[in-house]
This record gives C-alpha cells, sequence and structure tokens, in this order.
C-alpha cells in the first residue's frame, strides 16, 4: 500500500512539469503584455517598459521558465504582478473558499443524486423513473452560471433568503454550492441508476432472488453494494470536474476563490498568479483522482496494488 | 441497512462540510464599524506605485500629501502649511506642520518629506509613479526640520497641484526601511486612519489613529470589503450589510432613491468618455467627416436610455469639474446633416470603418459603442465592430506606429483636475494618450501657451481658445461625462465624493 | 455487421421516448435556426432605444434589451450561433480526436505513449480553464471561439478511438486485410474505423451539447462572438447587470441554452441505448 502511493505520487511529478510548461507558455501567447496592464491606459510607453524590466519580463524566455521552476522546487512560487504579495500568500486566501464551495457542491451531489438514483433504480421504467430521469438530464443541461443568476434572483433577491454569495458564513455557501453541485448530482443519479440495474441483472442476484430472499434485502445488501463501486469513481471524478466548475460559480456568486482568482489573473495578465493557481488547481484535481483510485481499490477487493 | 450506510456516507459528508465551513472567522471588535463594500479590490496600499482609483482610495484613508484639493477642487494644505515658488519659478519652497507623528511614532519632518520623493523618484527601484515627478523635480533639499525645497529642472508652476497626486504621499521613513520592498502591504503614513489588516480579496481594515494631528475619525474602524458584483454590493447596502457600495449600477439608483433605508449619491466627475477618430487615416482627415461623425451619434439618447442619465452629454473637450472648463454649442443630433457633410467630403455610402471598444471598463461602454455603431450605419458608414479585452486593448493601442486603428472608445480623467492634463495628453503631437495621432500646430501653440502663462486670466482665455477650437476640429466623437454613483445607508454621513472619482472617509459617521 | 445493426438500432431508438423526445427538440432547434429571418420580424441587431429594457408586451413577447431590441428575434437569431458553434466545434474535436485516436491505437508504441501522455496533461488541465486559455490566446470571436472548443474536446474524442481502435485491430478480417497487404492506412481507414462508429456517433451528439454549453460559459466571460451578434451566452451576461431592474434580459437566453443542450442530451441518450447498449455511462 505504501509503495503504491509512492508510485502515484511520484507519478504525478512529470504530469505536473508538464503542466507548469504548458501554463507557462500558454499565458505568454496570450497576446497583451502584464506591464501595460498594471499600470493602465495613462501611463507612458516608457514607464511600460520601465516596469517590464522590474518584472524581469525583458528577459528571455528560458530564462523566465528555469527562474520559475527553481521557484517552485523550493515551493516559492514568486511574487504577484498586480499586488506584489507573495504568490503563496494570495492563494492562502482563497483556496480555502474554493474547497468550501467544492465541498458544498459534493454534499449536494451525493445528498440529491445518490437517493434519486437508487429510487429509480429500484423502479426501472416507472412514471417515477422517466421523470426524474429526464429531470437528470435536465439538470446536466442547464448553464451553471444561469442557474446562479435564476437563484440569486429567487433566494436572494426576491425571498431575502439567503446570501448571493461573497462572504464568509455556511450561509454564503449554500447557494453557489447548489448551483455548482447540481449538474453533478443528475450525473450521479444517472450513473447510480443504470450501476444498479446493471447489477440486478446479474447472475448472483438472480440466484439471491431464485432463493426466495425478499426483494428490499437484495437490492441492499447484493445489489447497492457492488452497484457502489462505479458510484463511487464517479462521485470523485466529478469532486474533481466541480473544482473545475468553480471557476464560473465563483464569478457568478463574485466569491474570493481561486477560480475567478484566476479569470481576473489572466485579464491582468498577471503571470506568477495564474501559473501558482493553476499549477494548485491541478495538482488538487490530481490528487482527487488518486484518493478515488485508492478508495476504489478498498471497496473492491479483486483490485490489487501492484 | 444498506440503505442506513447510504445514510451514514451522507451524514459523513455532511460532517465533514460542516467542519469545513465552519473554519470561518467572524470579524469582531466593538465601536462604530463602517463596511465599505467596494467593487475592485485595490493593488498596493503604496499609491507611489499604482495607477488604480481603488488603490488611492483606501491609501488615502492612512495618508496625507503636503498639500490636497477639497471636495470644490481648490488647493488646501495639509501636511505642509504654507509655500512659495521661487520668482523664476525653478524652486518651491514647503514650511511643514509640525507635531505630526506617523502611526509608528516616526517623527514627521523635512527629512521623511526628502526620503519618500527620493524613493519616488530613484530610477532604480522603477515605481510606477516615477515618471511622474521625475518629469519636472530635480531633487529635494532639506533646509531644515521643518522646511524643504523642491528643485525644478525647468520654470514649473504646477508642482503644489502636481503634489496633490495621490502619489505624493509621505511615507514613514522608518518603515520604508523595516518594510522594503513588502511596504505595500504594511503601510504607515500620517492618516487618521491605521493600517489593521489585509485579507486578500476579501477585504483590508483600518482603524482609528487615536493620535492623529488634526480632527480625529469619528468612527473606529473601516472594513473595505471586496464585492465584484453590483447586484450583491447593492444586496449588502440593504441589508445592512455594508453602509457604503461603490458603484452601483445605473438600472439600481432609482429603485434605491425610493427607499427608506438607503440613499444614492450622484456625482458629476471629471471624466470624459470618448470615441476617438484617428484623423491620419482616410477620410477622417477632414474635419468636415469628424463633424459630420458628430452630427450623426444621437447622444442624447445614449445619456438617457443607455446611461439611465447617469452621465451628461459631452460638452468640451476637456471633462467638466476641471479648472477652465467652457461648455461649447452641441452638435445637436442630425443625421441629414451628417450625411450631406459626408456627401460634400466625398465619402461614398458603405464605407467601411472599424470601431475598437472595451467591455465594462467604463460606464456601459460597450453598450454605448453599440448604439454608436447603429448610428454611424444609419448615415452610411460600414462599422465593424470589435470589442477588446481590455489588457489586449491597451496593448493594441500601444502599437500606434502602425496605426491600423480607425474609431475607438476611451475615457480619461485628469489626475490633477486641471485643464492642462485634461487636454495636452489627448491633443499634443506626440504626447502619450493621444491616440488619435492628433497633430495641428494652432491646438499645440495653444497648448504650450497656456502651459508657460503665469497669468491666471491669460490661462483661462488660452484654454477657452483652445477648447473651441478642438470642438470644431473635432478629433473625437464627443460622447459623454461619467457621473459617480455611490449607495449609501441613511445612517451615514460625512462621506465626500470627490469629482477626481475619489471617496474620502475621514470625515464619515454613523448613526446607531 | 454494420448492415443489420442499423434497422434494429432504428427499432430500438424509436421505442425510446425520451430518444424520440431529444430528436423533436433537436428538429426544433435546427428549424429555429434555419428558418430565423421567417420567423421574426424583428432585426436583432439594430437598437431601438426608446424600447430599452422593455419588460415582455404582446408585440415583444420575450421583451427588449438594453439597446431596445427584441429578445425573441435575438433567440431565435442566436440559434444558428449556438448551433454553428455546438457542431463545428465538435466538427473540429472529431477530426483531431479520430486522427489522434486511431494512430494512437493503431500503431501503439511510442506513438501511443506520446499522444497520449500529452492528453494526458490536456485533460489535468481543469477543462473549462483549457477552453479560457485557448480563446483567451486566440482573441475573443466566433471562430475562436469554435477553434477552441473544439481543441478542448480532442483529448475526450482521442481516447474513446483509441479504445475502439484497440478492441477491433487484433480481429480476424483485419488481420486477413492485413495478411492481402493493404496499406495501414487503407486498413485503419475502410475497415477499422467503420466498426467503431457507433461509441464515436454517440460521443460526438453528446459532445455537441458540451460544445454549446461551455461556449456560452465562455461568452459570459466575454469571450464569444462580437457584438451585436445574438449569442446567448453573452445576452445572459449582458442581463446580469439588469438582474433586478429587468430580469427578463438574463432568464430567457439561459432557458434558449438549456434547451438546445437538453435535445442533445436526449438525442445523444438515445442513440447509446439504440447502437449500443452496453455503453451506458456516460
Amino acid at each position: 500500500m505504501t509503495s503504491y502511493l509512492l508510485r502515484r505520487i511520484l507519478q504525478l511529478i512529470p504530469v505536473l512539469i508538464g503542466v507548469s510548461l504548458v501554463i507557462f507558455l500558454l499565458l505568454r501567447l496570450i497576446p497583451g503584455d502584464p506591464a501595460r496592464a498594471f499600470l493602465g491606459p495613462d501611463a507612458t510607453e516608457q514607464d511600460v517598459a520601465m516596469v517590464r524590466s522590474r518584472l524581469g519580463l525583458d528577459q528571455p524566455l528560458v530564462k523566465q521558465y528555469a527562474k520559475f521552476a527553481w521557484g517552485l522546487a523550493r515551493g516559492d512560487l514568486g511574487r504577484s504582478i498586480r499586488t506584489d504579495a507573495r504568490v503563496t500568500e494570495e492563494l492562502k486566501t482563497r483556496y480555502p473558499n474554493t474547497i468550501k464551495l467544492t465541498a458544498m457542491a459534493a454534499f449536494f451531489m451525493v445528498a440529491i443524486g445518490l437517493p434519486v438514483g437508487i429510487i429509480s433504480a429500484t423502479r426501472p421504467n416507472s412514471w417515477l423513473d422517466n421523470t426524474t430521469m429526464v429531470l437528470a438530464l435536465g439538470g446536466v443541461s442547464v448553464p451553471v452560471f444561469w442557474l446562479g443568476l435564476m437563484l440569486i434572483l429567487l433566494f436572494s433577491v426576491k425571498l431575502h433568503l439567503l446570501p448571493s454569495g461573497g462572504g464568509d458564513s455556511i450561509r454564503h455557501f449554500i447557494l453557489p454550492g447548489l448551483a455548482l453541485g447540481l449538474s453533478s448530482a443528475a450525473i450521479l443519479a444517472r450513473l447510480t441508476r443504470s450501476s444498479m440495474l446493471e447489477v440486478v441483472n446479474q447472475d448472483y442476484i438472480r440466484t439471491a432472488r431464485a432463493k426466495g430472499l425478499m426483494e428490499k434485502v437484495v437490492i441492499n445488501k447484493h445489489a447497492l453494494k457492488n452497484a457502489l463501486i462505479p458510484v463511487v469513481t464517479i462521485i470523485g471524478l466529478e469532486i474533481g470536474g466541480l473544482l473545475a466548475g468553480a471557476v464560473l460559480t465563483e464569478t457568478v456568486f463574485a466569491m474570493n476563490g481561486l477560480g475567478r482568482y484566476i479569470v481576473l489573473a489572466i485579464n491582468e495578465r498577471d503571470y506568477p498568479v495564474v501559473q501558482g493557481a493553476v499549477l494548485l488547481l491541478s495538482l488538487s484535481f490530481v490528487l482527487v483522482n488518486m484518493v478515488v483510485d485508492v478508495l476504489y481499490a478498498l471497496i473492491d477487493p479483486r483490485i490489487r496494488y501492484r | 441497512m444498506t440503505r442506513n450506510r447510504a445514510l451514514a456516507l451522507i451524514l459523513i459528508l455532511a460532517l465533514a462540510l460542516i467542519s469545513v465551513l465552519s473554519g470561518c472567522s467572524g470579524s469582531g471588535g466593538g465601536g462604530k464599524k463602517i463596511t465599505f463594500a467596494l467593487s475592485v479590490e485595490p493593488k498596493k496600499l503604496d499609491s507611489q506605485d499604482v495607477t488604480d482609483n481603488p488603490s488611492y482610495m483606501v491609501n488615502a484613508m492612512m495618508y496625507e500629501n503636503l498639500v490636497t484639493y477639497n471636495e470644490k477642487m481648490e488647493l488646501v494644505p495639509q501636511l505642509a502649511t504654507k509655500w512659495e515658488g521661487a520668482k523664476d519659478g525653478m524652486s518651491w519652497t514647503f514650511t511643514l506642520r509640525q507635531g505630526v507623528k506617523f502611526h509608528d511614532g516616526t517623527p514627521f519632518n523635512a527629512n521623511a518629506v526628502k526620503v519618500s520623493f527620493d524613493r519616488i523618484l530613484n530610477p532604480d527601484l522603477k515605481l510606477a509613479r516615477y515618471s511622474l515627478y521625475n518629469a519636472f523635480i530635480k531633487s529635494v533639499e532639506v533646509v531644515n526640520d521643518y522646511t524643504v525645497k523642491f528643485n525644478m529642472k525647468f520654470p514649473f508652476g504646477a508642482l503644489p497641484q502636481n503634489l496633490a497626486h495621490p502619489a505624493g504621499i509621505i511615507h514613514s521613513p522608518a518603515a520604508l526601511q523595516k518594510y522594503g520592498k513588502d511596504i505595500a502591504r504594511n503601510p504607515v503614513g500620517t492618516g487618521p486612519y491605521k493600517f489593521k489588516e489585509w485579507v486578500s480579496g476579501d477585504h483590508i481594515t483600518v482603524v482609528k489613529n487615536t493620535s492623529y494631528w488634526g480632527e480625529k475619525a469619528k468612527v473606529d474602524q473601516i472594513v473595505v470589503k471586496v464585492v465584484p458584483d453590483a447586484n450583491s454590493r447593492v444586496n449588502m447596502l440593504e441589508t445592512g450589510e455594508a453602509d457604503v457600495a461603490y458603484p452601483v449600477n445605473a438600472s439600481d439608483v432609482a429603485r434605491l432613491q425610493k427607499s427608506d433605508k438607503v440613499g444614492v449619491i450622484v456625482k458629476p466627475s471629471n471624466r470624459i468618455v470618448y470615441l476617438g477618430i484617428n484623423v491620419t487615416q482616410k477620410p477622417f482627415d477632414n474635419p468636415k467627416v469628424r463633424q459630420a461623425m458628430n452630427y450623426a451619434v444621437n447622444k442624447k439618447a445614449i445619456v438617457d436610455k443607455i446611461l439611465l442619465n447617469l452621465g451628461e452629454e459631452q460638452l468640451s473637450p476637456l471633462g467638466p469639474n476641471n479648472w477652465g472648463y467652457v461648455a461649447q454649442k452641441p452638435y445637436e443630433y442630425n443625421p441629414d446633416k451628417a450625411k450631406q457633410l459626408l456627401q460634400e467630403a466625398g465619402v461614398k455610402p458603405g464605407t467601411k470603418v472599424t470601431l475598437w471598444t472595451p467591455d465594462g471598463r467604463y460606464l456601459m461602454d460597450r453598450q454605448v459603442s453599440e448604439a454608436v455603431q447603429a448610428d454611424l450605419q444609419a448615415v452610411g458608414f460600414q462599422v465593424e465592430f470589435k470589442k477588446w479585452e481590455w489588457t489586449t486593448y491597451l496593448t493594441e493601442l500601444d502599437k500606434l506606429a502602425k496605426g491600423n486603428h480607425q474609431l475607438f472608445l476611451l475615457g480619461w480623467a485628469p489626475s490633477t483636475g486641471d485643464a492642462d492634463w485634461g487636454l495636452r495628453p489627448l491633443f499634443q503631437t506626440g504626447e502619450t494618450n493621444n491616440y488619435a495621432l492628433y497633430s495641428n500646430k494652432t491646438a499645440d501653440d495653444l497648448i504650450k501657451k497656456g502651459m508657460s502663462a503665469t497669468d491666471e486670466k491669460e490661462r483661462l482665455q488660452t484654454y477657452a481658445d483652445l477648447q473651441k477650437f478642438l470642438w470644431e476640429d473635432a478629433p473625437m466623437i464627443f460622447l459623454y461625462s461619467v457621473k459617480q454613483t455611490v449607495g449609501v445607508s441613511k445612517k451615514v454621513t460625512g462621506l465626500v465624493v470627490h469629482p477626481l472619482e475619489m471617496l474620502y472617509f475621514d470625515k464619515i459617521d454613523k448613526t446607531k | 455487421m454494420v448492415q443489420n445493426l442499423v434497422p434494429s438500432s432504428l427499432r430500438r431508438f424509436a421505442k425510446n421516448r425520451k430518444a424520440v423526445v431529444g430528436v423533436a427538440m433537436v428538429v426544433l432547434y435546427v428549424a429555429v435556426a434555419l428558418l430565423a429571418p421567417a420567423l421574426t420580424p424583428y432585426n436583432p441587431t439594430k437598437p431601438d432605444l426608446n424600447l430599452a429594457l422593455q419588460a415582455p408586451t404582446l408585440g415583444h413577447p420575450l421583451g427588449n434589451d438594453e439597446l431596445g431590441r427584441d429578445i425573441l428575434a435575438r433567440i431565435i437569431y442566436g440559434a444558428r450561433i449556438s448551433l454553428m458553434v455546438g457542431l463545428v466545434g465538435t466538427g473540429i474535436a472529431l477530426v483531431g480526436g479520430v486522427i489522434l485516436g486511431s494512430l494512437s491505437g493503431y500503431f501503439g508504441g511510442w506513438v501511443d505513449t506520446v499522444i497520449m501522455r500529452a492528453m494526458d496533461i490536456m485533460l489535468a488541465f481543469p477543462s473549462f480553464l483549457l477552453a479560457l486559455a485557448i480563446v483567451s490566446i486566440l482573441g475573443a470571436g466566433l471562430m475562436n471561439l469554435m477553434l477552441a472548443i473544439g481543441i478542448f474536446s480532442i483529448p475526450s474524442f482521442s481516447r474513446v478511438v483509441r479504445g475502439s481502435v484497440l478492441s477491433v485491430k487484433n480481429q480476424d478480417y483485419v488481420e486477413a486485410a492485413r495478411a492481402v497487404g493493404l496499406s495501414d492506412l487503407r486498413i485503419l481507414v475502410a475497415h477499422i474505423l467503420p466498426n467503431c462508429m457507433a461509441p464515436i456517433i454517440v460521443l460526438a451528439t453528446m459532445r455537441v451539447a458540451t460544445a454549446i454549453l461551455t461556449a456560452s460559459g465562455l461568452s459570459f466571460l466575454g469571450l464569444g462572438a462580437q457584438p451585436p451578434t445574438p449569442e446567448w451566452g453573452a445576452m445572459l451576461s449582458n442581463g446580469r447587470e439588469y438582474l433586478r431592474a429587468a430580469p427578463h434580459l438574463a432568464t430567457f437566453p439561459g432557458l434558449a441554452i438549456m434547451f438546445g443542450v437538453l435535445g442533445f442530451n436526449l438525442f445523444g441518450d438515445g442513440l447509446r441505448d439504440a447502437l449500443d447498449p452496453r455503453l451506458k455511462n456516460r
């Protein structure tokens, strides 16, 4: 187990190096000068040139990347162009919000998706099943930013029940979490259902039924347990997706999270910030996938760590 | 049984969620507190090294200049008590206020002034506002503890006005030494509030400076909360979560004005938003064509229907609320006259032009550009529309040598509130913000005359002539000037909304 | 086997009510896009400031936007844009994914390693951010939007194609073709790919939905087509500023996006059940 984990972690390194290189290059391909973004329209071209040299942007790209990579190796992400603060400091205040948002969304995903999927599967092709599945597909089809706006309009503007985001307390995370988690809940519901149905049609369930076990026992004891295996995988994958979905959700709800920060930093051409934030997000993403793999192995005894 | 397990899973998740979320901090502290919901986070709390207004605004709570502008745009003393220019205009001497201390206890004196200006004038530090003062200040000299002398590179009459610029702040020399590069996150000034904390992307807190030299602050702390979404800002105002919200959406103003709990302060600024014309390109090299375009655009409709009256029709190349402003006779909306002028100038219907615009940078910029596009198409132009992302736009405008731009929307607000800075950067040959590539002997002469004139009457007359000339030569489609909208709780008094797009909090108070 | 797949699938498909609804929605959507000028008397791009922000009326059933343009007309013409983005974007991804995936699956070895590692890196990026980065590089505009959507969908296509190619390439008829001396290209194009079509078609249909959704997200962030092009995501984004005073600006474009995406999702779902009953999961 330990050596398996170790190997998995070591495998992360080339992927992260790849990500760091790709984001470094992508950023520099985006037109627009960070120094000009910092100084605004009033500054003279001499000012812009001066700030460029202060930021080291007049150096060759290889040198810039080497500096970035060397810092990275020591856990130093450099300083924000926009604020001159350490990128690690800037990320420290934002990352927890993204995690909270993702946690809230994951909660809604599981709390809605799992029961709906199970109930649907126990009555396949019934009226209830068909309706919920169409609704679920609807859930996948809603643009998250629109859903967010509509939730704001309803709960915040019209009913004054919940704040529209951008705060610290748990209440501020309810609407964004719901907006973000709903489409994942829909995906989870569909998957739970199909996974259960697949299991139900397998031999050992038929055997269990033939033995005359009560339907409830069959479903609960035999079907659900085995159906949960792919469900756990999809939960993990969706949590990864939720992290990415944070970009739009945080923008709509104007939350102080990593996603909106990345958009802001791209607009300001704050290279060190985008690099650091994207790396952090990718790392979280890959780590979640890793945890899922491990969980998967724990649940399913057929998989062994080689 | 297994259903219970599913339930347990949900429960565990819920618990995990609560434990994650409960790690949130509440901001405590007693006394009077003002919460200020601001759309954009300041970049740095060091006005010498930024160019953005949110930074200036928060910085001004903690820092002071030698002189400053009051609400009526008059120059008044701050850390200097009086000042005098040499006869030849080559130097200025300032007498400093005595008994002032920085927040860290360092005494304020001539040395502090010299250290601060030496810092901004140090070419090695490459501070964002380096060129502002380097343009005319040769050196700063300590005459005695409370007298300081600025030596000019050439006779320069507008030094006091320029020292009132936000970048003219005085830092604590001890703090500069202590924090070095990190001063922007650890500001130490002489102002009515002291820095407390800055949580990136979330809020900045300042607290009352109990040993302030002047009239002390009436509230104990101000929390500047970063709230980028306009709907959230207004919500917070209405629920009492915020006391001041800036800016407020135009479409929300009417509703807020009817509220009994909150109000909206609508104040003119000195900013104009204009549609620049690259005058080096055909057919725009012909003033007739430029005038025609001014007749073609329905500015009144733009102000009424798009700006919802939160702007005013632009009536001079210089923004209102600037020293020397003279309103001109408007180009009335007259598409027929426009067509006729275009015909006289030999512009064929269907002539292709491109219109560049930012989106969301100035009040309703993109919407206005779309309306202008339609108006220009109505008189026969074929307008290709291009919306730019702001940074790309600025960088693209920098490549002026290529000169492939034609019409472009931009704003201009002279930070000195003076006609010289309101007109020179836009219209003098080769100046930095002269994106129109405008070059005209008459205009250049008048600009030079206004700059070197020492007699106020002569200056006023010169700028009046200049405005009239530019108005008729029309190197831009004159659009609108911007009003500022600040949402304020009815409990709040003493907030100053300054024409230079600044909010001042030193006299703010709040009733229970 | 391709021959008798079609009729039985068709039957299965026609029996699936959800799928039929999906097809109906997609047909309606395409029809609206094609017939746009016949469906509304209004010009979707011409401002009429006198009607700015007007709430829904009989003449303008969905109201008017901030420049007084008829929102219904803009939604109708917007169908063209979003359909085009969905189809062209997916088309680009399809072509790129089929080429990369089949090369990877067919040749294996270092070709496979290089291509799949590159795909891994692309997938390690939060997907939306990748599209965002690409469109930021290319600049806002319809063409660039479609390109970004296409590039960002390539990894998922190439993975599916690779998997199918792997499962087919060692079958007898391929071996036979190889024995006769047919060229690799010929084998790939004439013998392997046709037998991988089912999952590719299903994925493509689903990805049209994803493409429309992602494109609207990018337009929402201001990276879509140039104004005054009626584009749903951009309309929604503009409506945000008037959420309280005129909520209809943001509401209706969102419904339109949802309708289009749902149609393609239902359609793809039905196709999957019909073409390949084993492929249950997304």
